[in-house]
């Protein structure tokens, strides 16, 4: 136990110091790619969402249930003082539904939120992170922390779900 | 019947049965004396009577020889008889009256005998006055006139009718004198016969009987003695026989005295041992009262450490509760500087250092979630020890009121040991004494059998001198036998 918080007490020092020094330093990301990613998980399952591809992350929103032809869409919520409803990326991908996902994401094509159950984390990765699928080419993946997960394709499902909405728009006008 | 009489009834029987026959025989002599002296006394009364009818016969010849002496010479001197004889013939006839009293004839004789002989000395007096007045003649007509000699012829006849009378008696109470002799005699001659006989009877019957019954009796004594000298023989060879149990048995109570000793010794020592235990048992007691105040002092501590670690947890809790805010703080930090580093990508190079500022955010952001994450484990690692300090400790004050409990009993039974032991050291101490009383009575029994070894010897010559007894006395009942029964002996 002592020798936890003296640990402790070294991180909390490390920290102060880095966070100084991040001022202090010139930096020294000039000149190099990366792609920033969010680590999520569905499940049990990690997956991974460019950071390019969403508008924002918002945490513990209420959402507001409306009735909806979707399946999928769990409701309205309000961001920026913005309705927007919101799909649940589980259901989308044809996992089991999840009710009230704690954290959202905000596709950068569309006003369209997604829930999913857990952020484990932003990660910026040089671009050999990103491999392609040996045996599906349209799906790729990502390395991180050591592991492959997918990297969904935010515009493609935003795609998927107009498609879908419009399509239940037109049934329900026939 | 005279089988079941003893000896002594026996021998007194036939003494009272002789005696008896003597009496009897001395009775009948006695009365046969009795009669021959009572004739013998009637006869002298015959006598008497017969004695004093001549002297009244010689008394009025005394008076007719006086008168005519007088009348014949007229001297006073002639007058003397007359004179004498007429107060000794009244004194005569009276005695003969008093001597005939039980004879009515002689009284009725007596009746006429009287007057005549009043008669004759009126008539002696009228010619003795004659004489003396008138002379001789007078006197003599009178006297020759015949009266005189007629009143004589009747006095005579009747003293001879009387003396005739007591002669007649007298010869009847000589028969009856004779006759009791005789019969006297017979008493004493068949009395003595038959009272000889039947002492010879009773003499031979006691004799008899005795000797048969001494026999009998002898029989038994021999009998008897020879059984005694069984028993004496037995008796002696017994009394040697507890001489020699009385030696062992000695032997062993000598033993037995010092084993009591022994357990005296053994007692005084447990009884030494025992007063030592109860003062352990005290200051075992004295031990425990301080261990179980330490073990109270220790309960409180373990009281104040399990509220201290139950404010230990609660502060943990409330740490844990900071941590929350911090880590919520950081998430949003998180999101923020995810948020900002979208913008700034939308912002294009403007945005590139603010970028830079969000990414050093999230970074910082990153680090405080995961040292929130660090803190909460270390936090929950706090908490579980400080739930385990906490059930440990529970744990402890558990064993510690278990160990509170178990020094009560302890001492409890402490208390009880010293209260056994207390008791234990008074039993010992009775058992002492006890010992020390047995010791002291197995020494007077020791004292007792050698007492009765002694009597045991004594019984053992006694015996010996029993069987000498006895053998004599079979001799002497062999003796005693030939006496009586020698045909049998």
């Amino acid at each position: 136990m002592k020798e936890a918080l003296g640990r402790l007490s070294l991180h909390a020092a490390e920290l102060a110091r880095a966070f100084d020094a991040s001022f202090a330093e010139a930096p020294h990301d000039e000149g190099r790619t990366f792609e920033d990613v969010l680590a999520i998980r569905l499940g049990e399952d990690p997956h991974a969402l460019r950071l390019s591809q969403v508008a924002g992350l918002f945490a513990r929103r209420i959402i507001v249930p409306v009735p909806s032809p979707l399946p999928e869409l769990l409701g309205l919520v309000s961001i920026r003082a913005a309705i927007v409803p919101v799909y649940d990326l589980s259901a989308l991908l044809g996992r089991p539904p999840r009710a009230e996902p704690r954290w959202l994401v905000l596709a950068a094509q569309a006003p369209i939120a997604l829930g999913f159950d857990e952020l484990e984390g932003y990660r910026r990765l040089s671009p050999d992170a990103f491999v392609a699928a040996p045996a599906q080419a349209a799906l790729e993946l990502v390395r991180t922390d050591e592991q492959l997960r997918p990297l969904l394709n935010l515009p493609q499902i935003i795609e998927s779900i107009v498609a879908r909405a419009e399509q239940a728009k037109k049934g329900k006008g026939a | 019947m005279f089988d079941n009489w003893t000896f002594g009834k026996k021998v007194g029987g036939g003494f009272a049965l002789a005696g008896l026959v003597l009496v009897v025989i001395a009775g009948v002599g006695f009365r046969s004396t009795a009669n021959l002296i009572e004739n013998d006394h009637l006869v002298e009364h015959t006598h008497s009577v017969r004695a004093t009818l001549a002297e009244l016969a010689a008394l009025v010849v005394d008076t007719e020889t006086g008168t005519r002496g007088y009348v014949i010479s007229g001297d006073d001197a002639f007058l003397a008889p007359y004179r004498a004889s007429i107060d000794s013939a009244k004194r005569a006839f009276e005695h003969v009256r008093s001597l005939t009293a039980d004879n009515p004839v002689q009284q009725r004789r007596l009746d006429v005998l009287g007057p005549l002989i009043e008669q004759r000395q009126d008539h002696a007096k009228r010619a003795i006055e004659l004489r003396s007045s008138t002379g001789y003649e007078a006197a003599a007509k009178l006297i020759t006139a015949g009266e005189g000699r007629e009143l004589m012829v009747r006095i005579r006849n009747a003293i001879d009718e009387m003396d005739g009378g007591e002669s007649q008696l007298l010869q009847q109470r000589s028969s009856d004198a004779e006759a009791a002799a005789a019969a006297t005699r017979a008493v004493m001659l068949w009395g003595s016969v038959l009272g000889a006989l039947a002492v010879a009877l009773i003499g031979w019957f006691i004799v008899g009987s005795l000797s048969q019954q001494i026999g009998t009796a002898v029989h038994q004594v021999q009998s008897s003695s020879t059984e005694l000298q069984a028993a004496a023989n037995q008796q002696a060879s017994g009394s040697k026989e507890q001489a020699t149990a009385m030696n062992e048995i000695t032997t062993t109570i000598s033993e037995l005295l010092a084993t009591s000793r022994q357990i005296a010794e053994s007692a005084q020592r447990v009884s030494q041992i025992a007063e030592q235990t109860a003062s352990s048992a005290r200051s075992g007691d004295t031990t425990v009262e301080r261990a179980h105040e330490s073990i109270s002092a220790i309960r409180r501590q373990v009281d104040s450490i399990v509220g201290h670690m139950l404010e230990l947890g609660r502060k943990s809790q409330q740490i844990g509760s900071v941590l929350d805010i911090v880590s919520e703080l950081a998430e949003q930090t998180n999101i923020l500087a995810i948020n900002a580093t979208i913008e700034a990508a939308g912002a294009g190079d403007a945005g590139k250092r603010f970028a830079v500022v969000a990414d050093e955010i999230r970074k910082l952001a990153d680090r405080v979630t995961g040292s929130t994450k660090e803190v909460r484990g270390l936090i929950d690692d706090v908490r579980s020890a400080v739930n385990t300090t906490v059930m440990a400790t529970e744990t402890g004050s558990k064993a510690v009121d278990a160990g509170s409990k178990q020094f009560g009993d302890v001492a409890s039974a402490f208390k009880q040991i010293g209260g056994l032991v207390g008791t234990t050291t008074e039993a010992s101490r009775e058992i002492e004494l006890s010992t020390k009383q047995q010791t002291s009575a197995v020494e007077q029994v020791n004292v007792a059998i050698a007492n009765v070894a002694q009597a045991t010897r004594e019984t053992e010559a006694s015996a010996e001198q029993t069987l000498k007894t006895a053998t004599q006395l079979s001799s002497l009942s062999k003796a005693l036998l030939r006496i009586i029964q020698p045909q049998v002996a």
